[in-house]
């Protein structure tokens, strides 16, 4: 028997993969060779101290969490019609709404492109709630509209309320985050802290706007005083969406 | 209350019931969690790992095979995410780990903590691929072959990872003060 074949046993039986005449082998080998015997406990204590390892429980709102981004990022289940099943089904619709469908999306189109040429930089358009004073008590997930650039903030409270975790979620992959801690004011992902006399301002990372053009998102906190934080998404091509949330 | 499979619960999921993937969420979780912090460390960089691992997971799931076990399909996009988050983080290096046996110590005793310590270091000083198999077969108990359907090879390459990366591994812990490895290495 070979060095490596000898190897090979050792750790297979660590893993009780060895055939009973495999076991039998290996055991002869064990028997008459010291070094083999050293290397036979010596994986086989590695794999005890290795299956030893405690599992962690993982953080009490993960479970939270990962429902809350799942649900800002698809509103519906996961099925979908590819275009060839969309393109039959549109055929077998009757010919009235077909042609009414075709009609009324030229128009819609039409009317768009007019007000594209008409309006070629149109204002920030804001929108969303900014409502102040909103309780957060788990989770909540504000879609917010900055001039053009769509996308959902979510806030997440762990169960204590003591921590918040931000996530700005724009097009459908893109997130950044920014934790606030009150305890030890715990800021992850940021790009860029900015004093200026009043309140602390922080910039987290910048988001690209996928399905928007190109424009760009950031996610910051501002007024983080008392047990309120205001958050505020601003899109680089002007406009701002502001959140003012209430922690107890 | 009827306890359903995982097979149920994603059908009844691409049927357009979004509750049921709360409970794979809920069944899988902890596995998932644990799987992310050894290979990433870092119990933070874990829950993010976790929390894309069950989104790109959902997105997907209409590609998902069912010929193959949905917790090996999770467990394939959590090893590739977390080496996504393993670059990631080379990026911004520097920033402050936690220390993972330390938060896990408060019911254990300094022994207890330092070896965990000594284990989990030693996990980061391996290759990236040696530490995947060492943490799928000995953290989360699994079979040759259901690694090999995690990480897309045959059993035969599995085994002999394993064995190769056991034997690191074990020179790993004699010494000291080595440093971490985040690369990967030739298949």
């Amino acid at each position: 028997m070979t060095g490596e074949q000898l190897r090979e046993l050792i750790n297979r039986d660590v893993d009780g993969d060895l055939s009973p005449s495999e076991l039998r082998e290996l055991t002869d080998v064990l028997r008459r060779n010291a070094s083999a015997r050293k290397l036979h406990v010596e994986i086989k204590a590695l794999g005890t101290a290795l299956s030893s390892v405690r599992h962690v429980e993982p953080p009490a709102n993960l479970a939270n969490r990962i429902r809350a981004d799942i649900r800002s990022r698809v509103g519906t289940p996961p099925p979908r019609r590819t275009w060839l099943e969309s393109l039959r089904a549109f055929v077998q619709t009757p010919s009235v709404l077909r042609y009414g469908t075709v009609f009324t999306g030229g128009l819609v189109t039409g009317a768009l492109l007019l007000m594209f040429l008409l309006h070629p930089q149109p204002a920030a358009n804001v929108s969303g709630d900014a409502a102040t004073g909103a309780l957060l008590t788990h989770s909540e997930i504000f879609p917010f509209d900055v001039n053009g650039a769509k996308g959902t903030l979510t806030a997440v409270a762990t169960e204590t309320g003591k921590e918040l975790t931000f996530r700005l979620t724009a097009g459908t992959s893109t997130t950044t985050r920014l934790t606030y801690d009150p305890s030890r004011v715990k800021l992850e992902n940021v790009r860029e802290v900015q004093s200026a006399g009043g309140p602390v301002v922080v910039s987290a990372g910048v988001v690209e706007m996928t399905g928007t053009g190109s424009q760009k998102c950031t996610l910051a906190f501002s007024g983080v005083r008392d047990s309120r934080i205001t958050v505020q998404v601003a899109a680089t091509g002007g406009g701002t969406f502001n959140k003012e949330i209430q922690v107890h | 209350m009827i306890e359903h499979n995982d097979e149920d619960l994603v059908r009844q999921c691409r049927a357009g019931e979004i509750k049921s993937f709360d409970l794979l969420v809920e069944r899988h979780q902890r596995a998932i969690f644990n799987l992310a912090l050894r290979m990433v460390r870092d119990s933070d960089d874990a829950a993010d790992v976790s929390q894309s691992v069950f989104v790109k997971a959902y997105e997907n799931l209409e590609r998902f095979d069912p010929q193959y076990k949905f917790f090996s399909w999770l467990y394939r996009i959590a090893v590739n995410e977390s080496l996504n988050a393993l670059e990631q983080k080379k990026r911004f290096e520097g920033l402050d780990g936690k220390d993972l046996a330390a938060e896990t110590a408060d019911e254990k005793d300094d022994e207890t903590v330092r070896e965990e310590r000594r284990i989990q270091d030693g996990l980061m000083m391996l290759s990236v691929d040696q530490r995947a198999v060492i943490v799928l077969k000995h953290i989360q108990g699994l079979s040759y072959r259901e690694i090999g359907q995690i990480l897309d090879l045959p059993e035969k390459t599995i085994k002999s990872r394993l064995f190769s990366a056991r034997q690191t591994f074990k020179d790993i812990l004699r010494k000291k003060g080595v440093r971490r490895n985040d690369r990967r290495t030739a298949s």
